[in-house]
């Protein structure tokens, strides 16, 4: 028998997944509804995924997050009313509402404290939206509901202003201070305040004690329009102020009463039609979907995982037996091989998910941006419907948030240089994923003003990551870009500045087996291609044999194989040995050096080496033998052994020797460091031997 | 008058108070910082009294910086700055937001 309180926990649980998927939906549609075309699907969508998140929240008893999503959901189906586009601070205060009901589900998941000033504040604000969207005039029905919210009775009456005030530039000269007058204006009642900054002159021809700012406030308070001109009475020659009533979206007719029944009736269910209307489109999302947890599905392909291991297995035998039957047993393992191959795809595809879910907080966040900075952008979307493994898209959301900040930031112009520049005044912003060769592709692009490298290179010195006389390639100074230590993002209160730098992101990226690439022009934009593996559970991989140890090593990181020709290995001054690869200095890795095995092969010319690429830069691994190539499941080592330097993973081979897997960059910066150490001691002992040199020179001379 | 001083780590320290009667002379020492350097320190823990101008000069002085690419660093931040910053709604014009 199920425990009922274990049975209600996992319901909780869902209605929280849920919830969340609702809110992203809801979002979403809002984003399109700011475009300023009346979509009553969009709308639907909207009311539809607020809707179950108030009646899921009613089941639960979840009494906070009832009242607050009625009032979103009355403004939603007051909307849903209109023929028009709702008014951009509608949307605005709808996703804030979105931005609030994810705070408090997570509040309520976590049993976590509840900003309750903040939902008191909010829910003020939608009151006043609702009474806005229904026409001006709040019926004391409407905001029944809420009158349990402390702020919610004075702002019910409360009426939206629109001032803008545009103090003459002599304002100061008479002792007034416009921040006197806006802390005037807030005192009577919620204000939100814009500067506006078109006629402030650059720093240098700034007259500093003349003023050349001026506002734009919409202020919601229960007050007629001689209230708001008293605040500015004592400087009304001075200033140019205008105040507007905001009147509630245009082209309702006025005569329609506003359809106050639905937000009042205590289950909020608008209207039979539009309710079913509203409920088709889900039954069949559900019906086409089953929920399962991650863990089920990780279980299945660790399952599927041993299956390909046991049928390599007797692939292996067979190569190695003599029976009567061989043929008919090859047959059947050719069979096995391919449906375990299948079998692996299918549940591959499982933990597969469209990267629309990374994808679609950008619209939000491109529009949140712009704004504050200033600039017009055209975002384009392009292979949502790509998919990709859902660890791998939990890994590159961060990283991608933080390209696209980015671009917005530093890489896309505001209206004024790009006119400057002869570009059209709106610069496009374009993020794109797509499928090539066994890999997903992320682009993320804009045509904006392009690396400045010469900046780069300045701050690089700045900061110490090179020297002023270092000559360095224009793709090693954009590689500065990645450089721990290059950004200056935790100190400097900036756009792309909060939260990780570049060089995390490419680090994150890496760690996901992806690569990073960055392409710019001066003047015509940057991009940034993302290269990611279609999953972390299974890797095509290079057998190599080093002694008695067979390791693995991943073949998107190998460039390519050679044999060793004596002419083209050099021994740099202490102990750096590398191979000139058509006259590029290779560095050479030992790996038993590094991982204490015995091998076969110590010197180098005539044996093999395998070049990697590892940042953007070559390194050389000398191997015993190349064995087969082979897709491999990885096996983690870090549930058993914690992170073990230079390697990434194990595997177990069809003869059922375990095989280790290399993490490139890890072995790279393992032989870095142990040259580093190499070249210390070499460097010691040449000084201590020139010492000796000298001080014999000296007393000789004595 | 001397408002402000550069102190060990080249870090402009602004005066106590932010406004019209102080106003030129800090707008010549903000100016070397857009010359010589990429980040600009600002040091405003001491800032107690501000009015319209003193932010107007400031605000000026970060869009500037921000189109010559020199990245303003707050080293302190007053509370009477911020609610200031808040109130005309320069919060992030001035680059201040948390």
């Amino acid at each position: 028998m199920s425990d009922p309180n274990q049975l209600l926990n996992q319901l909780r649980e869902v209605f929280f997944q849920e919830a969340e998927e609702g809110l992203e939906v809801a979002e979403a549609g809002l984003i399109e509804l700011s475009n300023g075309t009346f979509d009553l699907e969009a709308l639907n969508s909207v009311f539809r995924a607020i809707h179950s998140i108030k009646g899921g929240s009613g089941t639960f008893g979840l009494t906070r997050l009832i009242e607050f999503a009625h009032t979103a959901e009355a403004i939603l189906d007051a909307l849903r009313s209109q023929d028009n586009p709702p008014a951009t601070e509608v949307v605005d205060g709808l996703l804030l509402s979105v931005d609030h009901l994810r705070a408090m589900l997570a509040a309520e998941r976590d049993g976590s404290d509840l900003d309750s000033a903040r939902t008191q504040d909010l829910q003020a604000q939608l009151q006043v939206l609702l009474s806005l969207v229904q026409g001006g005039a709040p019926s004391s029905a409407t905001a029944a509901p809420v009158t349990a919210a402390p702020a919610a009775p004075a702002a019910t009456f409360a009426t939206e202003w629109s001032i803008e005030f545009l103090p003459h530039t002599d304002l100061m000269a008479f002792g007034n201070d416009p921040i006197l007058l806006l802390r005037e204006l807030g005192s009577l009642g919620p204000c939100r305040v814009e500067a506006i900054l078109d006629r402030l002159p650059s720093f240098e021809q700034l007259e500093p004690d003349s003023i050349h700012l001026g506002w734009r406030i919409n202020l919601s308070a229960a007050v007629e329009e001689a209230q708001i001109r008293d605040v500015f009475a004592w400087v009304e020659s001075e200033t140019d102020l205008n105040i507007k009533r905001v009147e509630p979206a245009a082209g309702r007719p006025a005569t329609e009463p506003a359809p106050i029944t639905a937000p009042t009736a205590p289950k909020a269910i608008p209207s039979a039609a539009r309710a079913m209307a509203a409920a088709q489109p889900q039954q069949h999302r559900e019906a086409s979907s089953i929920r399962v947890s991650t863990d089920k599905v990780d279980a299945l392909i660790n399952l599927v995982g041993e299956l390909v291991i046991t049928q390599s297995m007797l692939s292996q035998i067979e190569k190695e037996v003599q029976i009567p039957q061989l043929d008919r047993l090859r047959d059947g393992l050719a069979q096995l091989k391919r449906n375990t191959r299948e079998l692996q795809d299918s549940v591959m595809q499982i933990r597969m998910l469209p990267i629309k879910f990374v994808f679609s907080r950008f619209p939000r966040i491109v529009r949140d941006l712009t704004t504050k900075l200033g600039k017009k952008v055209d975002l384009q979307i392009l292979g949502e419907d790509t998919e990709l493994d859902k660890t791998l898209l939990e890994g590159v959301a961060d990283p991608l948030v933080h390209i696209v900040r980015n671009a917005l930031d530093h890489g896309l112009e505001t209206p004024e240089e790009r006119l400057a520049a002869g570009k059209p005044e709106t610069g496009s912003l374009r993020i794109e994923a797509y499928h090539q060769g066994g890999d997903v592709h992320i682009k993320v692009s804009d045509n904006g003003r392009g690396l400045n490298l010469a900046g780069i290179f300045k701050k690089a010195v700045q900061v110490g990551l090179v020297k002023a006389e270092d000559r360095l390639s224009d793709a090693e100074i954009v590689d500065l870009l990645f450089a721990p230590g290059f950004s200056t993002a935790a100190q400097v209160s900036d756009i792309s500045g909060r939260g990780v730098g570049l060089d995390v992101a490419r680090r994150n990226i890496q760690n996901l087996g992806g690569t990073v690439e960055v392409d710019s022009k001066p003047g015509k934009g940057t991009t940034f291609s993302i290269r990611l593996p279609l999953t972390m559970a299974i890797l095509d991989g290079q057998l190599v044999q080093v002694g008695s140890q067979i390791y693995i090593i991943p073949l998107v990181a190998i460039l390519e194989s050679l044999l060793m020709g004596s002419a083209h290995i050099r021994n740099i001054a202490g102990q750096q040995e590398v191979y000139r690869l058509r006259d590029e200095p290779v560095p050479v890795i030992r790996l038993y050096d590094i991982f204490g095995v015995p091998a076969e092969r110590k010197t180098l010319p005539n044996s093999l080496l395998v070049v990697v690429e590892s940042g953007g830069k070559k390194a050389g691994i000398l191997v015993d033998d190349l064995l087969d190539q082979q897709q491999v499941v990885i096996k983690s080592l870090e549930s058993n052994y914690g992170s073990v330097g230079g390697v990434s993973g194990a595997t177990i081979l069809g003869d059922g020797t375990v095989a280790l897997i290399l993490d490139v960059p890890g072995v790279v910066s393992l032989a870095n460091r142990q040259a580093r150490r190499a070249n210390d001691e070499w460097g010691t002992r040449a000084a201590r031997s020139q010492a000796g040199t000298a001080s014999g020179a000296g007393r000789s001379k004595a | 008058m001397a408002v402000t001083t550069l102190n060990e780590a080249s870090t402009l320290v602004l005066p106590t108070s932010l406004d019209i009667a102080g106003s030129r002379d800090l707008q010549a020492a903000l100016r070397p910082l857009l010359d010589s350097q990429d980040v600009a320190h600002l040091d405003a823990s001491k800032v107690e009294r501000v009015d319209a101008a003193g932010l107007q000069l400031l605000t000026a002085f970060v869009r500037r910086a921000r189109s010559a690419e020199v990245s303003v660093v707050w080293r302190g931040v007053s509370a009477e700055l911020k609610a200031a910053a808040a109130m005309t709604g320069l919060t992030f014009h001035l680059g201040l937001e948390a």
